[in-house]
């Protein structure tokens, strides 16, 4: 009871500053403390005297008297408090300066860490960047996005009467906003340019909580069918076109010959990925008379929606709501309806969902790099800590408990980890921007990676997590044995040889299964990837340049208009001296539009369960100038007019699918199925086109003629002679002869266009190959450990062999003997983790099995050289050893 | 010398506190003041007194000050803190509950 103080929280005022004395004042204090205790001794002195004593005999009986004069000293330093820091403090500079006598060791086990750890901080940032960090809107976790869905396309456009009826019937959302991207040709300042629409319907950025930095949003008026259109500027337009006037409310823009009022400008940085390119939004409820409306419940173009749910209201609890509604309408609305769900995804997974895979794939990796790499310092520490045992066990013996002896560890791995953390964190910063600006096209939300307040907490954690885990453990390993063995046997003891080498083989075997992990993940990506860009994309890229092209619908407004337009143009670029073809295709370039099919002959497939294909309607010169294969039958001619009889051209997929063993020209398949059937006849085969092989959704395509259903914005696509490149200025002057208000805009020649949408795989392939590079190199450092420490250890008993008359052959079989079962077992180890992971990397690999048997073959091959090659040295120095030498040494 | 009643654990604190209470005093005469007011019961060994008063000002409970002692020596005053004022109150008081309750349990009558 008594010792229980209780202590007032006005406490620190007293014992702050006398801690802080404690700490940099310790010499005046020492010293104030033998004045008191002298001063104490020469009272009690003369009491003596005075009691009789002599002088001599009065000093003697006062010291006798006071007992321990250093251990009462020791306990009143003791009563500071802060001797704990003190030892800190020389633990620190004791470990800084062994770290200091030991370069070599300092400066590998500083850079293995700085490798670990600096390509776990750069993934990590990115990982933070695009998977961590929440979007940026209000309440995040209440937005979802919102498609349709049938039982061929899971993510399927919205009609907009159904959007409508979705909006009146839902109780769970808050606000729901629908959108589609548009483009538009702009006449402001200087040429005629081409701006990416946004359109949008009053909702929507209510519903993602954004509002205009200048101006107001639009509002449900301005998203009708008759209001007078506005624009909402984007911050790029705001500035190109206005120079940030903060008076540019109530000016106007041309967009496609209509004029626009301008009522707001929009903060681009928060918008949704999806739209950070766009140059400006307008309203989508103007557009109903085109695509809205009861009679275009079937038309599903571009349209997606964002939606808020109420707070409390759960994703599942919408979905099961909007599947309910999906379900009524089917019932009101049979014949456009039927089979049609409705996707509620939280927004967050649309926008991520497709990095998330890869990234957590690329932080596994990178762990196995930071372990091999902790792997190779705790081998390195686990060595020096035997070494020390005998320097151990004597502290240990002078009464430096555990607790000491582990804090003085700490000590020198501490600042190991440290040194290697901020080295780390420089090569992460050095590489970051280059690894963005490759990053930036393909993975979403990565242009706000960067190392930041969490980015840096994580570094940290790492470095001293590792500096903890990989420091201490070898080091109570190795002081945990008998501190007797240390003075008896010392270094020699087989006791202690075996530890070490046994503990630094597990650490080699473990790096080279891991290492084997990463050489073998890369290696099957690296094969997906040569068998992504040998898929056959079913064109001849070569030569073949590709230009968006798109006609003012104010000049161009009948079908015979655009039709003539485009035979005139493409005539003139025939006419350029290095131009052997050229068409127009559209809307863009394979795969444009979705849509359901049916074959003559065939009975209907159920509703929601028809055959769907994709859709473009081509010039004659568009499949020649791609260099498609024609396989049957004939390429579209200038006859197949709108007069002429509705032909198309499908793949041979199609062909294969219905009309396996007949000839396909001739026959009729119907499009637009369910509402007003439109038959066309068969009239030729070509070769299955694909920008992506990879893409899992292999539709079978038909192409019709631009005659037949002209479009006002497609892709040119010219094709040069042999070993040439069409000219781009050769092409601008064809299209602005005929008009100048036509803009050509996304030119790319179409090779570049092919390796666009392999990039992101690319990226992840090269990355992979980095890090398993290092991890086996890593791994080698540890092998070569291993075997380095081994030969070191039995230079005497190798000498010994060469004297008794064992030949160079049988040293080096010894050696391998006891490094063999490290890169077996590693090898094995590897192989078995392989096989255990190859679930979850089968769903980034193309056309290539996780447990591929080459590529296992060649990664285990390629581990046993690489750790071969590690032992190589060690082995010439223990050929070379010198038995003569040896010996007289002993 | 007779060997002083061995102090009660931490009964070492409190007694300090109450003779620095008094007047500031030094430890030399701490230790003879001790030994006077408890009538040669309590004696503490010079080798525990430094280290006690060490703490206790480590603790922020007393201060110190170099003065002149009554033999005109440099000597180290020790005087009480506002808070060691308080601490003595409170375990004073624990003091005074602890050792009647001990006397009573041990007055009691045996059957």
């Amino acid at each position: 009871m008594l010792e229980s103080r209780s202590i007032p929280p006005e406490r620190w005022v007293y014992t702050v500053p006398l801690r802080l004395r404690a700490l940099f004042r310790r010499r005046q204090l020492d010293q104030d403390l033998d004045e008191e205790l002298q001063s104490h001794l020469e009272e009690k002195t003369r009491e003596f005297m005075e009691n009789g004593l002599s002088a001599e005999e009065a000093h003697y009986a006062a010291l006798r008297d006071f007992g321990s004069l250093e251990l009462s000293k020791q306990n009143c330093r003791d009563a500071r408090k802060v001797l704990w820091v003190q030892n800190l403090i020389e633990d620190l500079r004791f470990g800084l300066r062994t770290l200091r006598k030991t370069p070599g060791f300092t400066a590998i086990a500083v850079l293995t860490l700085a490798l670990g750890i600096g390509a776990n901080t750069v993934v990590f940032s990115v990982l933070h960047a695009v998977l961590l960090r929440p979007l940026p809107y209000a309440h995040p976790d209440r937005l979802v996005f919102l498609s349709e869905s049938t039982a061929d396309l899971p993510n399927m456009f919205i009609s907009l009467a159904n959007f409508a009826d979705w909006q009146s019937m839902n109780t769970m959302f808050e606000n729901m906003g629908a959108f589609r991207r548009d483009g538009a040709t702009m006449i402001g300042r200087g040429e005629p340019r081409h701006v990416l629409v946004g359109e949008v319907t009053a909702g929507l950025f209510p519903t993602l909580g954004i509002d205009p930095v200048l101006g107001k949003n639009l509002s449900a008026e301005q998203d009708k069918p008759a209001a007078a259109p506005v624009v909402l500027l984007s911050d790029a337009l705001w500035e190109s076109e206005f120079a940030r006037d903060p008076n540019v409310i109530g000016k106007q823009l041309r967009l496609d010959g209509t004029s626009f009022t301008v009522t707001g400008v929009m903060p681009n940085s928060r918008l949704p990925l999806y739209w950070r390119r766009i140059d400006a939004f307008t309203s989508l409820g103007r557009l109903e008379p085109s695509i809205g409306g009861e009679s275009r419940r079937s038309y599903h173009f571009g349209v997606y929606a964002y939606a808020r749910l109420k707070p409390a209201v759960t994703i599942q609890q919408a979905r099961t709501q909007m599947l309910n509604i999906a379900r009524i309408l089917e019932q009101r609305h049979p014949q456009t309806n039927a089979g049609q769900g409705v996707v509620v995804q939280a927004l967050r997974e649309r926008e991520i969902g497709n990095v998330r895979r890869p990234l957590e794939l690329l932080m596994g990796s990178v762990v196995l790099v930071l372990l091999i790499a902790c792997s190779n310092v705790a081998s390195l520490l686990t060595s020096r800590a035997i070494v020390r045992r005998r320097e151990i066990a004597i502290r240990g013996a002078l009464g430096a408990g555990a607790a000491r002896l582990t804090l003085q560890l700490l000590c020198e791995t501490g600042p190991l980890a440290l040194i290697g953390g901020a080295l780390g964190l420089g090569l992460a910063c050095s590489v970051m921007p280059a690894l963005a600006r490759h990053v930036m096209s393909t993975v979403p939300r990565a242009e706000d990676m960067g190392i930041d307040g969490s980015v840096l907490a994580f570094t940290v954690f790492v470095s001293v997590t590792t500096g903890i885990v990989f420091g201490v453990v070898p080091a109570l390993a190795a002081y945990r044995s008998n501190p007797m063995d240390a003075f008896t046997e010392g270094d020699r003891s087989p006791q202690v040889r075996g530890l070490r080498v046994g503990l630094r083989s597990v650490l080699a075997a473990a790096e080279l299964a891991m290492a084997l992990v990463l050489l073998i993940g890369a290696g099957l990506t690296i094969k997906s990837l040569f068998r992504v860009l040998q898929t056959d994309s079913g064109m001849r890229s070569k030569g073949v340049l590709t230009g968006v092209l798109s006609l003012p619908p104010t000049k161009y407004t009948s079908a015979a208009q655009l039709d003539s337009f485009l035979q005139r143009l493409l005539r003139n670029i025939d006419a350029l001296p290095e131009v052997t073809t050229a068409g127009f295709e559209t809307p863009q370039l394979v795969g444009g539009s979705q849509g359901s099919f049916r074959v003559e002959g065939r009975p209907n497939l159920p509703q929601g369960e028809e055959s769907y294909a994709e859709f473009s309607s081509l010039t004659p010169g568009a499949l020649e100038a791609l260099g498609v294969r024609l396989l049957a039958g004939r390429f579209f001619t200038w006859s197949d007019d709108a007069a002429g009889q509705r032909v198309c051209i499908i793949d041979d997929n199609l062909a294969e699918q219905y009309w396996p063993r007949e000839n396909p020209i001739g026959k009729r398949l119907a499009t637009e199925v369910p509402v007003n059937p439109t038959w066309w006849t068969v009239a030729g085969v070509v070769h299955h086109l694909t920008t992506d092989g990879a893409d899992p959704q292999q539709l079978v395509e038909i192409f019709t003629p631009y005659s037949q259903d002209p479009a006002r914005r497609g892709r040119l696509i010219v094709r040069a002679r042999e070993g040439h490149m069409p000219s781009l200025p050769g092409i601008k002057q064809a299209i602005h002869s005929l008009d100048t208000d036509v803009p050509l805009y996304g030119v790319l020649s179409l090779p570049d266009m092919l390796q666009e949408r392999v990039a992101e795989r690319r990226l992840i392939v090269v990355l992979l190959c980095v890090f398993a590079a290092i991890a086996v190199v890593l791994a080698a450092l540890g092998v070569y450990g291993v075997t380095a420490y081994m030969v070191t250890g039995r230079t005497r008993e190798i000498g010994l062999r060469l004297a008794l008359g064992a030949k160079r052959r049988d040293i080096v079989r010894l050696i391998l003997a006891q490094a063999t079962p490290v890169i077996g077992t590693g090898a094995v180890l590897g192989i078995l983790a392989c096989l255990a992971l190859s679930q979850s990397l089968s769903t980034l690999l193309f056309q290539v099995s996780a447990t591929d048997p080459w590529t296992i073959a060649s990664g285990v091959a390629l581990l046993i050289a690489v750790a071969l090659a590690a032992c190589g040295i060690p082995l010439r120095k223990a050929i070379a050893i010198d038995p003569v030498r040896v010996l007289h040494r002993e | 010398m007779s060997k002083p009643a061995d102090l009660v654990q931490g009964t070492l604190d409190l007694l300090l506190l109450k003779i620095v209470a008094l007047e500031p005093l030094n430890g030399f005469a701490i230790s003879r003041r001790l030994k006077q007011v408890s009538g040669q019961v309590l004696q503490v060994s010079d080798g525990s007194l430094y280290p006690a008063l060490h703490k206790l000002q480590e603790a922020g409970l007393i201060t110190s000050e170099w003065m002149l002692s009554e033999n005109n020596r440099r000597a180290k005053f020790y005087s009480l803190t506002r808070l060691g004022r308080k601490q003595l109150e409170t375990e004073a008081k624990n003091w005074g509950r602890l050792s009647s309750a001990i006397s009573r349990v041990v007055k009691l009558k045996e059957a």
